[in-house]
């Protein structure tokens, strides 16, 4: 697979260098996220540009699944709620009309959710559920079935017949997760948002279908942004990543830079613990688990959020608020350590 | 899908007042229902007047000296209402105890010899009782055990509907108590007390029934609602409390031709019957949040 | 499917079979001479003789019960006493469809009304009409439903004159004119039912992934209301009318009493008077293989509503 990725990278990153000048398509500045007093996720930033594929990384509770929702205004609903601007393709999000928003969501920015039997209505056939998607956007009525079985034949579902007729629980947990994607792409969006898409899928699976999801990416042209606890799926995915910690920022930049010089000792501890690497460094090199939790949104101390769990803590790090400052060119960095510093310790 | 890592201090809070809210429902219900208890008992006694007696002008319209107004023979309708209240009330009340009380403990002695044939018997005969339509039982049995039989203080027609609560009404607790008995005899804690060697009998007392209990009593206050709704009705059928004796259900039968001149006389015994049913709701709603199930 | 489904089968002729024999107990070990109670204390000794051979009730008493099944297992439940010449099943089966007509349009009227009025309190959440429709429901379940009739009855039918105060059509669809006023009145109890039920559950599902899935392709929320929240919900409330077929058979006797209506109710009113015990045992037997076959019917067309019932076994 990876070689497969390797061939299509040079090609598609011209192509999305030469949409570039074309501007943003996602802009996401100061992005705050609130439940009452509670706050949730604290001023992130980021962009993304035509075709590009972001990651946005962390473990349980940092606040990236939030982020996502918040980029799709999804949060009311859940009773939270956003400051900052999402800006998509220009427009600024937040100043949208409801209904204007929805044409946007599904037509320019799809959705894929978690792949969990609940994603898709239990008491509606497959093929309804598609067929309602293709009738929202528009197809007319005799071109519908033509539609949905291109969309099965574009996701590599099989047995399409059978497909079509089932109810969500009668296929298997990787069918729904492509029916999913199926539905994510059906309105060709520009967008595709895809919130933890195979974590709840055994391994084999999971490959089969990121593979499937660059191919659809570089296919249609999408630009993806991806939430995932997992840094060897970014790494083989993405362009650039976002690593996020306790509602914050830790460290971002391009996937080569970062993943070549990781200097935030928290993505060091991210990487330490995939096991990949760990495989790699021999058998002698366990996981590097953290110890203890990430803190619980409520107890963010003033200093460095991931201070209490870092093995390089010095006093300077709790001491004040600490800014996001750049290392290289796009590299951004949350730590009063030098990018160099202390790197020998983890890696 | 995480979205939110709900707080545990602010589920257990919001716990904390849905339970609160829960207890004031119950008690607002418990504090209307002892108003019309009292009043029901109190009243007619202390204002003098007997349901019988010739207040005044037939066909008075609800006045401060006649709450209710007066019916088609000048009788004082307030008075009658309550007077009548209380045999509603003492029917429904004993007619929901005793079933719960017996259908409680067949239910959890059906539970704990699940799958015997004395399980499978009390169930299909518990499922047979409640295929019958609940009123065209209790008119049933009520006229073929004797609407004319008067016992102690009841009056005709009183025991033969009690009779008929008995043998029909437990059967629905024996269904919850059964069920509740199977769920809670697979938890940890009944099952430790069984190995650490407590006798069957102090399992049951100590364990089972207070889990037991509290869904069974939270079904007997809707029960108390459909009791009263179904004496009140049998006049309707031809049968229930026989005459001259008031009963809620009789007042507001035989009011039901003066709708058109005089809707009090039928109307306001009608609200207290709403009002007693809305009481014993807010308690049942209460009580089903306390007892930890789901607002339904 | 099939398999849950012969079984709930067998399972409904068993309790059939004890409905029946309930029903036999009902009028033969009730202490007292049934013939002496219908005729009343007056009646000659001859009399009661004839009537007692008439019921057969000098038969020994397994040679009536045994009698009994076979009647009722051939649709034979005897001769009406307050009609003599009149079989109980003749007396009984046109007020029956009477009823099944109340019974059916009430079901009607609750599930639509209930669905309608549970999904706008589940989706106004924290607003003042979930709180008003709240409260409706709680006193529609505490007034019991001849009491509504009878002040529709008085308001609808004498005062504004909507409605004919009782009676009956003399074909279908005529027969709905009569029939709306109590089938309304029923469903304020029912409807209150459907009303927390699909309330319930709306609120349980909006709160599902496909839900906010659904929103996130952009659809209309009423669209993803009335699509995807509402048969969802309707689920529970396949069930709960079920289990209150019971009920609304017995409140449909009274209302019919109310309004007037030749149902069911109406014909035990007259069978209660002259003590027509074969009629008041019919009735009730009658009723409740109704109510079986109601249940029966609820459970199948839950399993074939839900498509995971199949698979799973049952809820």
């Amino acid at each position: 697979m990876t070689s497969h990725l390797m061939e299509s990278e040079n090609s598609r990153m011209a192509q999305a260098e030469g949409k570039s000048e074309r501007g943003r398509l996602l802009e996401v500045k100061d992005l705050n996220v609130t439940a009452g007093p509670l706050e949730l996720v604290t001023s992130v930033d980021f962009q993304l540009r035509r075709g590009e594929r972001l990651g946005l990384v962390g473990e349980t509770g940092s606040g990236k699944s939030l982020t996502c929702r918040a980029v799709m205004g999804a949060l009311e609903r859940k009773g939270l709620s956003a400051t900052g601007s999402v800006t998509f393709d220009g427009v600024d999000m937040a100043r949208m009309a409801p209904a204007a928003k929805r044409k946007l969501l599904g037509r320019e920015i799809g959705f894929v959710p978690q792949s969990s039997l609940n994603s898709l209505n239990p008491v509606m056939r497959v093929g309804r559920q598609l067929a309602e998607a293709v009738e929202h956007l528009g197809c007319p009525r005799r071109d519908v079935d033509a539609r949905v079985r291109e969309l099965l034949a574009a996701v590599e579902l099989r047995d399409v017949e059978r497909v079509l007729r089932a109810y969500p629980h009668q296929l298997s947990g990787g069918m729904r997760q492509r029916v999913m994607i199926a539905l994510g792409i059906a309105g060709r969006p520009q967008l595709l948002v895809a919130d933890e898409p195979t974590t709840a899928l055994d391994v084999t699976v999971q490959r089969r279908l990121l593979t499937l999801l660059v191919e659809l990416c570089d296919a249609e042209g999408m630009a993806l942004l991806l939430v995932t606890h997992d840094l060897g799926v970014v790494q083989e995915v993405c362009d650039s990543v976002l690593v996020m910690y306790a509602g914050q920022a830790m460290e971002s930049g391009p996937v080569k830079e970062v993943f070549a010089r990781p200097s935030h000792p928290y993505t060091r501890a991210l990487l330490a613990a995939r096991p990949s690497s760990a495989s790699a460094a021999g058998a002698g090199a366990r996981l590097l688990g953290l110890p203890g939790r990430p803190p619980a949104p409520g107890t963010w101390d003033v200093g460095c959020r991931f201070a209490p769990r870092c093995e390089l803590r010095v006093d300077a790090c709790t001491a004040g608020s600490i800014d996001l400052r750049a290392e290289d060119d796009g590299h951004l960095l949350r730590c009063v350590h030098a990018s160099g510093e202390g790197r020998s310790r983890h890696a | 899908m995480a979205v939110v890592e709900v707080n545990p201090t602010s589920t257990a809070r919001a716990i904390g007042s849905r339970r609160r809210r829960a207890s004031r429902t119950f008690a607002i219900g418990a504090g209307l229902l002892l108003v019309i208890t009292l009043a029901c008992f109190l009243w007619p006694p202390l204002s003098g007047v007997s349901t019988t007696d010739f207040v005044g002008t037939p066909l008075q319209a609800p006045s401060v000296q006649h709450p209710f107004g007066t019916d088609n023979f000048g009788r004082d309708v307030f008075v009658r209402t309550m007077a009548g209240g209380r045999l509603d009330l003492v029917v429904a009340a004993l007619g929901v105890t005793v079933p719960l009380i017996f259908g409680t403990f067949l239910g959890v002695v059906s539970g704990l010899a699940a799958g015997t044939v004395l399980d499978r018997v009390i169930m299909r005969i518990v499922d047979a009782i409640l295929a019958f339509p609940f009123a065209i039982l209790i008119l049933a049995l009520s006229v073929v055990i004797g609407p004319d039989w008067n016992l102690w203080v009841l009056p005709a027609g009183a025991p033969a509907i009690l009779v008929a609560l008995f043998v029909t009404s437990w059967s629905v607790y024996a269904r919850i108590a059964r069920g509740e008995t199977l769920s809670i005899r697979q938890r940890d804690f009944v099952v430790a007390a069984q190995v650490t060697g407590l006798s069957r009998w102090t399992v049951v007392r100590r364990h089972l029934l207070p889990n037991v209990l509290p869904a069974t009593f939270t079904y007997a206050l809707s029960d108390v609602v459909l009791v009263i709704g179904v004496i009140a009705s049998l006049p309707f059928l031809g049968a229930g409390v026989q005459p001259p004796t008031p009963e809620w259900g009789s007042i507001i039968y035989d009011g039901r031709s003066l709708l058109g001149q005089a809707p009090w006389v039928s109307l306001c015994p009608g609200l207290v019957v709403v009002a007693t049913g809305i009481a014993v709701r807010l308690m049942g709603q209460g009580s089903r949040i306390l007892s930890g199930g789901e607002d339904a | 499917m099939m398999v849950t489904g012969f079984n709930r089968t067998v399972e409904s002729l068993i309790v059939t079979f004890i409905v029946v024999t309930l029903s036999f107990v009902l009028v033969h070990l009730v202490p007292g001479d049934p013939a002496r109670t219908i005729l009343g204390v007056r009646a000659s000794p001859e009399k009661v003789e004839a009537l007692r051979a008439a019921l057969g009730l000098d038969q020994p008493l397994w040679r009536q019960y045994v009698d009994f099944l076979k009647d009722v297992a051939t649709g034979n439940f005897g001769m009406s006493v307050s009609r003599p010449g009149t079989s109980v099943a003749e007396l009984l089966l046109p007020p029956l469809g009477v009823t099944m007509s109340v019974v059916a349009v009430t079901i009607v009227l609750s599930v639509v009304g209930g669905s309608i009025s549970g999904l706008t309190a589940a989706l106004t959440r924290s607003g003042g009409v979930s709180a008003v429709l709240e409260f409706l429901s709680t006193a529609a379940l505490a007034a019991p439903p001849f009491l509504l009739g009878l002040v529709m009855l008085t308001l609808v039918a004498v005062q504004a004159g909507i409605a004919p105060a009782g009676g009956w059509g003399d074909a279908w669809p005529g027969h709905l004119e009569y029939l709306w006023l109590p089938s309304l009145a029923l469903t304020a109890y029912l409807g209150a039912l459907v009303h927390r039920s699909v309330c319930t559950s709306a609120r349980d599902v909006m709160r599902q992934d496909f839900v906010e899935a659904a929103l996130l392709r952009g659809y209309r929320p009423m669209h993803v209301a009335v699509r995807h929240v509402l048969p969802n919900s309707l689920l529970p409330a396949i069930s709960v009318v079920g289990l209150n077929i019971g009920t609304l058979v017995g409140g449909a006797a009274v209302i019919e009493a109310v309004f007037d209506l030749p149902g069911i109710g109406t014909q035990m009113v007259n069978a209660v008077s002259q003590r027509d015990y074969p009629t008041i045992q019919g009735a009730a037997v009658i009723t409740a293989l109704l109510v079986i076959a109601g249940n029966l019917i609820a459970d199948m067309l839950y399993a074939v509503v839900d498509p995971r019932a199949g698979d799973h076994g049952r809820r």
